[in-house]
């Protein structure tokens, strides 16, 4: 869907409210709007060379941007999980509160900032960085949220960690807590709006 | 309708084609996530970075804690046994640092450097300064316990130590800790 203007430019079909929202952005910018759009342009290719699309660019900005503002931050994994491992059931159960915490630091901001939250969250557990989870998913279905997390590898501890983040989303988000189901590796918990 | 460049057009016209969509869908696309990017005041290297991050994080087995627990776990485990605390951040850096060697043999120790800084956002600045031969790495970190900023510290040696270079002297004082380290012959 596109016309050869002139030599070496062409002309694409775009929604109006898209172009009028281009034109206040290369305003803004200083920039020609035809510039503005070739580098939109650019940058899709440049994304899709390296294998992703604008779109998991993008999710990938929110998640670190969610990421920073929760106040967490990166650390070797093995170097974590076997300082937990050294620490007493009272430090122990420090953690469990502190990833609560975490987590309802998460619902809030997703719940204030994000207009999809769940979806958000699935995508967050799937790609965002907190766990190498094999799946994660959320369904919701009449009135029922399912949230399972999958990950073999992760120990009881770590389980429990993730146990404790989810549920503290979940809560900060409204949610009830309406079924348990959590072993080594895998967390499937069920809940209904408040 | 939009003028663009025909070349690019054509790139965009070719990949839609062969992901079994149209022009118009991914040209939209396009747009919109850059009008949602622009939304959330962020450029499009930031974009690329955050993507970087979190592939470099699963790719290197790291990952997200909450910063208050990660500092007061450091602390206990260094003040409970400092020995082996320092030995287990080292051979993460080790870990580290030959993931990113082995990864691409060609990478600059800037670029490693760079890489640092995109890493961990709890340390405000990472310079590289060089001095007679010798390569200064130094961290500003203001917000990070002085325990923490240590294993830290042999976390960085580690990863360099991989790369080839040797940690000479070293300088913690509380906010800023600076590493000098030289190409191992």
């Amino acid at each position: 869907m596109s016309r050869t203007l002139k030599r070496n430019k062409k002309l694409i079909l775009a929604p109006a409210d898209a172009v009028g929202r281009l034109m206040e952005i290369a305003n803004r910018q200083g920039k020609p709007f035809y510039t503005l759009v070739s580098e939109i342009l650019e940058q899709a290719l440049e994304a899709h060379a390296v294998g992703v699309s604008l779109k998991e660019l993008l999710e990938s900005y929110l998640y670190v941007r969610t990421h920073s503002a929760c106040g967490v931050a990166l650390v070797p994994r093995e170097v974590i999980v076997e300082s937990i491992s050294e620490l007493n059931s009272s430090e122990k159960e420090r953690f469990d509160k502190e990833w609560r915490k975490l987590g309802e630091k998460y619902g809030q901001y997703m719940s204030a900032r994000i207009k999809d939250p769940l979806k958000f969250f699935e995508g967050l557990l799937k790609k965002g960085g907190l766990w190498d989870l094999n799946e994660a998913c959320i369904e919701e279905n009449e009135g029922v949220v399912r949230v399972r997390c999958v990950c073999p590898v992760l120990s009881v501890k770590e389980t429990d960690i993730l146990l404790n983040f989810v549920d503290g989303v979940m809560r900060a988000a409204n949610y009830r807590s309406i079924k348990h189901d959590v072993v080594k590796g895998l967390v499937a918990l069920e809940y209904t709006k408040t | 309708m939009l003028a663009a460049r025909e070349d690019l057009v054509n790139q965009i016209g070719e990949i839609a084609k062969k992901n079994g969509t149209t022009l118009f869908a991914l040209t939209n696309m396009a747009l919109e996530n850059l009008v949602d990017l622009d939304m959330l005041e962020a450029q499009f290297g930031e974009a690329v970075n955050a993507h970087k991050i979190l592939k470099t994080a699963r790719e290197a087995g790291f990952v997200l804690a909450p910063e208050s627990l990660l500092y007061d776990t450091a602390e206990r485990i260094y003040c409970t046994d400092e020995k082996w605390a320092c030995k287990r951040w080292t051979e993460a850096g080790e870990w580290y640092g030959n993931y990113h060697r082995t990864k691409k043999p060609e990478t600059r120790l800037n670029d490693v450097v760079n890489d640092f800084s995109l890493f961990f956002w709890n340390v405000r600045e990472f310079n590289i300064i060089q001095k007679n031969g010798n390569m200064l790495l130094q961290c500003v970190v203001p917000r990070l316990p002085e325990n923490y900023s240590l294993l830290f510290g042999m976390f960085l040696r580690g990863a360099l130590s991989s790369l080839g270079y040797e940690c000479v002297e070293e300088n913690f004082v509380k906010g800023i800790f600076s590493l000098t380290f030289k190409p191992r012959c």
